[in-house]
């Protein structure tokens, strides 16, 4: 079947701004959108440019927007869009390198930011141990792959550029929730802040967009009760 | 422009993100990677790492030595494999230190599952002892891989390690017998840096996309094995190349071995359990060459589901909360891609391109050599799947490669920070990246696309497949071998459609195809030459193994007149070779 | 680490549970009022039923905090909306300041409205 692709066009490097450019393809319903932009770009426009590695979900680089909302172009395939004509943009709310391709420095600055790793000293001789019910509470927050698109989803975001968005709280919270941590209130005070969790106002654009199904409005509100109950 | 740092590492998987963090703080490490460093291809390993920990059953690090000799098909030199699984539980135990979400026992340890080829001894009724499947590998659900990379990249962001993220290398600066650094340009700017070095580490990953069905991510295309190869350095043992046995029918993307160690089974068009007529006591669970084998004979005589080109590994039986709560991933990939819910229904699979057991030959210390004599590249180091030690020889056994990985870019680390007590900065050649930038150069001024990459990338992937695959003969791997050369030709008149240096993929796509060419050669030369049956390199010309003659290494050597091989003996210590059966 | 990430140190916890609590103190305080206004037979329709009511110092009490608590939610709720936009801190302070004198009036109205009984 023919579909027809709309795909936002721009090299930050010479163009002033963004165009649209369409290219007609035969599908099969079963392809993914990242074939169909291998095709275009093989067979059609060598300029078109993209990020994508693994191609089945879990290197988080091809997070793109379609029709509207943010996904993994390696995860999508014709069948699931029900639609003859398929709008493709980078994803919003960051700088555009080149086409799909956005400047994520950004992104992962505001990672940095909540102390992204283990904090505990002084390592037992054995591993250290962790009830299945403790590991069962990091569980989902574990699987992020960083791919940007719940962030770049997220309306508090659009407005305030500074906060730090849905996947750096997800970050904060698989620390500070890891019963293995011995400094939960690093992860938290860093969060705790004019850009930090405060600026979440449960609009849950970034369940919508998580290509990994994670209910990320669900553990940034667990991070607001320890919060208060760290306050108060 | 012109960079220095004490060590350059290439690659942010496993391999490179552990020697980084353990030269953290002791030198200036800076790691260049072509993707963001945890897009890297480790995070797609999904099963576990393999360690004796013992935490579900009895476990003894020899037994685990021995089920990684035997394998490998006995090519694994087994002083390194022996160092290798002695190391195991130590690193393990550290990635839990550091944070790695292991799953859990009910006791609270890191909990362990079966995998394919890792067995431990059993006295069966008969008094005859025989060997059954083991729990040794540690898990995260289906995300070992995905959480190790995580942890490694935040140690790294703890350490404040220098990320040159993005950056493609395209050579290394190798000048009287000493590693000086390497050429890589940024693919955000299209500028070509230098990068001045007084050691150097590849841990690059494998070479799997040089096969049209592959479990192996766009950016496994071999650009380490293949800069060290034309930077001198000769290649090991690359004519042996995994074939996962469970890969999603046509997009090869892996299915887990966990999902056979949780019980899976394979079953043909008649709904046989196949495996029980190749592997009669491990079933399921045998190596992963053996299992692709049968895997492809079932297909070859026509017991393919539909008489098409794949079988069922079929989890029904195994229950919907134990399928949710280890295979999360493998549900949606099933569920995602093919459109099966394996609670329900069995999953279409064919065996796919996987794991590179060849590469840069090194030393139990990720020093490299420059021939099979020993020589080493001063200042020059590989870990992990680019490089062969050998521990996996002919056939690598399943959650060994994440070991290796940790392992292996753990020792070169500290060998490395050893070398930097007394290694002072080699003086750089003039114009090191004249060659280089020449070469872009010219891509950038070709004026008309004469001949398009994807078409020879294409024409190779699908070759390589039906005629250096899981199956080879002469005639096929010799036709194979014309098909590169002529593609070789065709590849002197690519050219570039985009002009523009900002993000151009379309040049790294180009480099790409190079590199693939460049040691899809090598292995077809090695294919050719080994006149035998040996773990992933299965000749049908010969009936089976042949340790009076075969009992060694491939060293391929890149020479004017062409491939030049030559041979290494493997090293045996405790274990002389003996039948492979399961 | 990028330090224009780092935000103030300045935490939300008090301001994000008070923002509840006077939430849902609010609620009942105006089903309350509203039931007594509208669905009462005997108060709320006239001067002298009204007038009887507030010499009672509980209901004053009720109406003085009803006040307060109104308008410190709305206040708050309008300045946490300010904060979601990146502006230059004069500005955000002049808002915020502005908003403390508005607060403040419609308090000094509010209290002389029920004072006044």
């Amino acid at each position: 079947m023919q579909v027809t692709f709309s795909i936002q066009r721009y090299d930050s490097s010479k163009d002033k701004k963004p165009y649209r450019q369409e290219f007609k393809l035969d599908v099969e319903p079963t392809d993914r959108i990242l074939d169909c932009l291998d095709r275009i770009k093989w067979d059609f426009e060598g300029s078109l440019t993209y990020r994508r590695s693994c191609s089945h979900g879990i290197c988080g680089s091809d997070a793109i927007n379609i029709n509207g909302k943010n996904m993994l172009a390696c995860q999508v395939l014709i069948q699931d869009i029900k639609k003859k004509r398929i709008k493709i943009d980078p994803i919003p709310g960051m700088p555009i390198i080149k086409d799909l391709v956005v400047d994520t420095t950004d992104f992962f600055a505001k990672y940095e930011v909540v102390k992204p790793y283990l904090i505990a000293k002084n390592p037992p001789p054995k591993e250290r141990f962790q009830s299945v019910a403790d590991r069962a509470l990091i569980d989902e927050a574990v699987n992020c792959i960083l791919c940007g698109a719940c962030t770049s989803s997220c309306p508090s975001m659009w407005g305030n550029p500074n906060y730090l968005g849905p996947a750096a709280m997800l970050k904060a919270y698989r620390f500070a929730f890891d019963s293995r941590d011995e400094a939960p209130a690093e992860h938290l005070e860093a969060i705790d802040t004019s850009d930090g969790v405060w600026r979440c106002h449960t609009i849950f654009n970034c369940v919508e967009a998580c290509p990994k199904e994670i209910n990320l409005t669900w553990h940034i509100s667990q991070l607001k009760k320890k919060m208060v109950e760290r306050e108060l | 422009m012109i960079h220095k740092h004490d060590v350059l590492i290439v690659g942010a998987g496993l391999a490179g993100l552990r020697a980084a963090v353990e030269l953290a703080g002791k030198a200036d490490v800076a790691v260049l990677s072509k993707v963001f460093p945890t897009r890297s291809h480790s995070g797609a390993a999904q099963g576990g790492i393999a360690a004796a920990l013992g935490n579900e059953e009895e476990d003894h690090v020899e037994w685990h030595i021995f089920d990684t000799v035997k394998g490998s098909d006995y090519l694994g030199d087994q002083d390194a494999i022996e160092m290798m699984v002695s190391e195991a539980p130590e690193v393990i135990i550290e990635l839990e230190h550091m944070g790695v979400p292991f799953s859990r026992t009910k006791e609270g340890k890191i909990a362990q599952r079966q995998f394919g080829g890792h067995t431990r001894p059993k006295v069966g009724a008969d008094g005859k002892e025989t060997r059954v499947a083991i729990q040794r590998a540690c898990y995260a659900a289906d995300r070992t891989g995905h959480v190790i990379l995580h942890t490694l990249y935040e140690q790294c962001v703890k350490h404040n390690v220098h990320f040159y993220s993005e950056y493609y290398v395209v050579s290394l600066i190798v000048k009287d017998g000493v590693c000086r650094g390497l050429v890589a340009f940024d693919i955000q700017t299209g500028e070509l840096h230098t990068f001045h070095a007084k050691a150097v580490m590849f841990g690059t990953g494998g070479y799997g996309r040089a096969w049209k069905i592959t479990s192996n991510a766009y950016a496994n295309t071999g650009d380490g094995v293949a800069i060290a190869y034309r930077a001198g350095i000769p290649l090991e043992d690359m004519e042996f190349v995994q074939f996962h046995p469970t890969g999603l029918w046509k997009l090869g993307i892996l299915v887990t071995e966990g999902a056979r160690g949780e019980g899976g089974y394979l079953k043909n068009k008649n709904g046989e359990r196949f495996m029980k007529n190749y592997a009669p006591t491990v079933m399921e669970l045998a190596p992963r060459d053996m299992v692709t084998r049968s895997i492809t004979t079932e297909i070859l005589e026509g017991r393919g589901i539909d008489g098409k080109d794949y079988v069922h590994l079929d989890l029904t039986h195994v229950g919907e909360a134990t399928l949710k709560e280890r295979l999360p991933e493998i549900i949606g990939f099933a569920k995602t891609y093919v459109g099966v819910d394996p609670v329900k229904a069995p999953i279409p699979i064919q065996p796919t391109a996987h794991y590179s057991m060849g590469g840069i030959p090194t030393s139990l210390f990720g020093e490299v050599y420059l021939d099979e004599k020993g020589t080493i590249l001063t200042g020059f180091y590989a870990a992990g799947e680019c490089a062969c030690i050998s521990v996996h020889g002919a056939n690598r056994l399943g959650t060994n490669s994440l070991l290796d990985g940790v392992v292996h870019g753990r020792r070169t680390g500290k060998q490395i920070a050893k070398f930097l007590q007394t290694a002072e900065f080699s003086e750089l050649p003039e114009n090191a990246d004249t060659a280089d930038r020449a070469r872009i150069d010219e891509l950038f001024a070709s004026t008309n696309f004469k001949e398009s990459y994807h078409h020879i990338k294409d024409t190779l992937r699908d070759n390589m497949m039906a005629k250096a695959g899981v199956y080879r003969n002469e005639k096929d791997l010799k036709e194979m071998k014309q098909i590169i050369h002529e593609l070789r030709e065709k590849y002197k008149n690519v050219g570039l459609r985009d002009k523009s240096k900002n993000f151009n993929t379309e040049l790294m796509e180009v480099l790409e195809l190079g590199h693939l060419l460049e040691f899809s050669e090598v292995v077809v030369e090695g294919a050719i030459a080994r006149q035998e049956c040996r773990g992933a390199h299965w000749r049908t010309d010969f009936e089976k193994r042949d340790d009076t003659n075969w009992m060694k290494h491939t060293f391929a050597f890149r020479t004017e007149k062409g491939i030049e091989l030559k041979y290494k003996p493997v090293t045996v210590t405790k274990y002389q070779p003996m039948e492979r059966k399961y | 680490m990028s330090y224009k990430h780092l935000g103030s140190r300045n935490s939300g916890a008090p301001g994000w549970l008070f923002q509840r609590i006077t939430g849902i103190v609010l609620i009942v305080a105006m089903v309350g009022h509203y039931i007594l206004m509208h669905y009462t037979p005997t108060s709320g329709h006239s001067f002298a039923s009204t007038f009887e009511r507030m010499q009672n110092p509980l209901w004053k009490v009720f109406y003085l905090s009803f006040v307060v608590v109104g308008i410190y939610h709305g206040l708050n709720g309008v300045w946490g909306v300010v904060r979601d936009f990146k502006m230059k801190r004069w500005l955000s302070m002049t808002i915020l300041g502005a908003m403390i004198i508005l607060g403040i009036a419609f308090a000094v109205f509010g209290f002389m409205n029920v004072l006044v009984f």
